[in-house]
């Protein structure tokens, strides 16, 4: 039973999406022949644009030719007269007059088979286009309608209810499909982009000192206070305030971004912070945790600062040899504050090496430190720079700036500020 | 620091002889090169030669080389060990190139291309400094050996090597006041921006 209900189901979905069209093409053959050609134009790029379509139709092509006659009367109902779809739609049969015939095994496996096809690939091609193809398909047919002389509002209105209500029968009864959709269009998209943000971020010299915890500490609080940012700007732009749920979990998503950019990885370190701002508001707003969203934030951000991120790589690139000394020497200088201790003196003066020769650090700390600074895609010491960095007793610290450090100050705020404006769920 | 500086080394001619060539002027301080206090400085070497130091990797060029050249025989080199671990010496008789060492990890890590006849003791050195360079790899040292080997063959030709050369020189400027207010190098002053990171970053 519970198979035939879902068969109805699925005729129903079918038989609104097919109404659309009949409705469509009713108007369309009263209209004048040119509004005709510009119509079945229009209806043709609509389907062809859409790859859920493509791909469905296949299988209904393909089903069909190899069930036995009497399952035919359960196939998706192909467009009908009005008074015909009248009928079905008052809650007769979806599929046919004739009483449905039990299904036999293989036509219910492949029609399952076929539905769940279906909804992984319109979640795919949800997740892929940011669910913009859902609005892309209403548009394309809303103006198919316009051309018919339908109010062109309305009838986008009624479009792209009729695509979210397809999502969410999708998502209420193939949910596992869906969600699986989703995913691999997230991950492919985010592949696409991150050939683009793998332009080489540039390798950090061995020697370069790590980071101490309070830099650590301190990384993680500047991307908290930038998460909130974000979310301050996005409430100023929507004219609303968000809760402290929302701004608890802005600061959790970008506390995230910035520990996971140590990685170096634009898209990574904004996927994750786009995740976690979405898990986190969800959960601190007592809302149910969605997976959906949850990928939908890591596909927003993880594009949109992969994209960034491959900017400021480049443009650190770009720099001239004396501009990226120059970031080298404020980086190691910021960095000296973070630690807590302070530049005593930028003057370049010799500090004698034991067992002759000298070398110019670039800084003199106030606990006595002597800091190298250098900025660019790969670095080594020099023979009196790594005198000074093997010599005992002398604490001598490395500090190398390279674009993929610039990539990720630049994909942080790009990533999550476009989480926020595609945060439709709010 | 580290280096990002060029040099070029003239011998038999006055050091006035020498500024003027390149349109210098002695200021009679004395300074340390590299100390980026003075844009240039100009130091007196054994045998007869004559130094003058930019602070700017940019400023030594063949054209600036091919002045001097009527002077004497030329060596000349350009150093950066801070962004680009690039060393390049070069030496010039009657205004011809005589030898050239380039060593730029932008072309791969390791390069060294040698044109020319280079000093005598030049192979030694190389062998040596490539030998440690092995040695260093192997124990992940860090450290760019070959880098130096433009700076030795500078060393052999005319007795300087920016970074083991201890006695001060003295400072240098343009003549013209005009090229002087135009020469940007490392150590000039900076603007409003630059000047607050100071203020907020360095506290002596």
């Amino acid at each position: 039973m519970s198979g035939q209900r879902r068969a109805q189901g699925r005729g129903r979905g079918w038989l609104e999406a097919e109404e659309l069209l009949r409705r469509g093409k009713v108007i369309l053959d009263a209209a004048p022949p040119w509004v005709r050609r510009a119509g079945s134009v229009l209806d043709t790029a609509a389907r062809a644009t859409n790859p859920v379509y493509a791909g469905v139709r296949a299988v209904q092509t393909i089903a069909p030719r190899i069930t036995t006659p009497a399952s035919r009367t359960t196939a998706p109902p192909k467009p009908q007269t009005r008074a015909a779809a009248s009928t079905r739609v008052a809650g007769g049969s979806a599929t046919s007059r004739k009483p449905a015939a039990p299904s036999p095994k293989p036509r219910a496996l492949l029609q399952e088979a076929e539905a769940q096809l279906g909804a992984g690939a319109r979640g795919a091609s949800d997740a892929f286009t940011f669910g913009l193809g859902d609005h892309l398909s209403a548009g394309v047919g809303a103006a198919v309608d316009w051309a018919g002389g339908e109010d062109p509002r309305t009838a986008y209105g009624r479009r792209i209810a009729a695509e979210r209500a397809s999502d969410q029968y999708d998502a209420q009864h193939y949910g596992a499909a869906r969600l699986t959709g989703q995913i691999v269009g997230t991950g492919a998209q985010l592949m696409l982009f991150a050939p683009a943000a793998g332009v080489s971020g540039g390798v950090r010299i061995a020697q370069a000192t790590p980071l101490i915890a309070r830099e650590v500490v301190a990384l993680g609080g500047a991307g908290g206070l930038l998460g909130v940012g974000e979310q301050a700007v996005s409430d100023l732009m929507q004219g609303r305030m968000g809760t402290a749920g929302d701004y608890a979990g802005a600061a959790a998503g970008g506390v995230t971004g910035a520990l996971v950019g140590r990685t170096g990885s634009p898209t990574g370190s904004s996927a994750a912070a786009g995740v976690v701002t979405s898990v986190a508001q969800d959960l601190l707003n007592g809302r149910t945790v969605s997976a959906e969203r949850a990928l939908q934030a890591a596909q927003i951000s993880g594009t949109l600062g992969g994209i960034s991120g491959r900017h400021g790589r480049a443009a650190f690139d770009r720099l001239s040899s004396q501009q990226k000394e120059r970031i080298g020497e404020r980086a190691s200088q910021v960095r000296t504050a973070v630690r807590g201790d302070r530049t005593v003196s930028t003057d370049k003066r010799r500090y004698y090496l034991d067992g002759g020769g000298y070398t110019y650090p670039d800084q003199r700390t106030a606990s006595g430190q002597l800091v190298e600074s250098k900025g660019g895609r790969r670095a080594d010491l020099s023979t009196s720079q790594r005198r000074a960095y093997a010599q005992p007793g002398l604490a001598y610290r490395v500090d190398h700036v390279i674009p993929a450090d610039a990539g990720v100050m630049l994909a942080l705020p790009f990533g999550l500020g476009g989480y926020h404006l595609f945060n439709e769920h709010r | 620091m580290g280096w990002r500086c060029s040099w070029m080394a003239v011998q038999g001619a006055s050091k006035e002889a020498v500024l003027g060539a390149v349109g210098l002027k002695d200021l009679a301080v004395e300074t340390y090169h590299g100390s980026r206090q003075y844009p240039f400085s100009v130091g007196v070497l054994p045998r007869g030669w004559i130094v003058v130091f930019s602070e700017d990797y940019d400023w030594m060029t063949n054209a600036h080389a091919a002045l001097l050249a009527p002077l004497g025989p030329v060596v000349a080199c350009c150093v950066d060990d801070k962004v680009a671990m690039a060393s390049i010496a070069w030496s010039l008789q009657n205004g011809h190139e005589v030898w050239r060492v380039t060593h730029d990890v932008d072309i791969d890590p390791r390069p060294l291309v040698v044109s020319g006849e280079p000093p005598e003791g030049f192979d030694e050195i190389r062998r040596r400094l490539a030998a440690e360079q092995v040695a260093g790899d192997a124990e992940n040292h860090g450290c760019d050996y070959i880098f130096d080997i433009p700076l030795e063959a500078a060393r052999l030709a005319c007795g300087f090597r920016m970074d083991q050369w201890e006695p001060a020189f003295s400072a240098a400027e343009f003549a013209d006041e005009r090229a002087a207010r135009a020469h940007r190098w490392p150590g000039a002053k900076r603007g409003l921006l630059s000047s607050l990171f100071d203020v907020l970053l360095i506290r002596r």
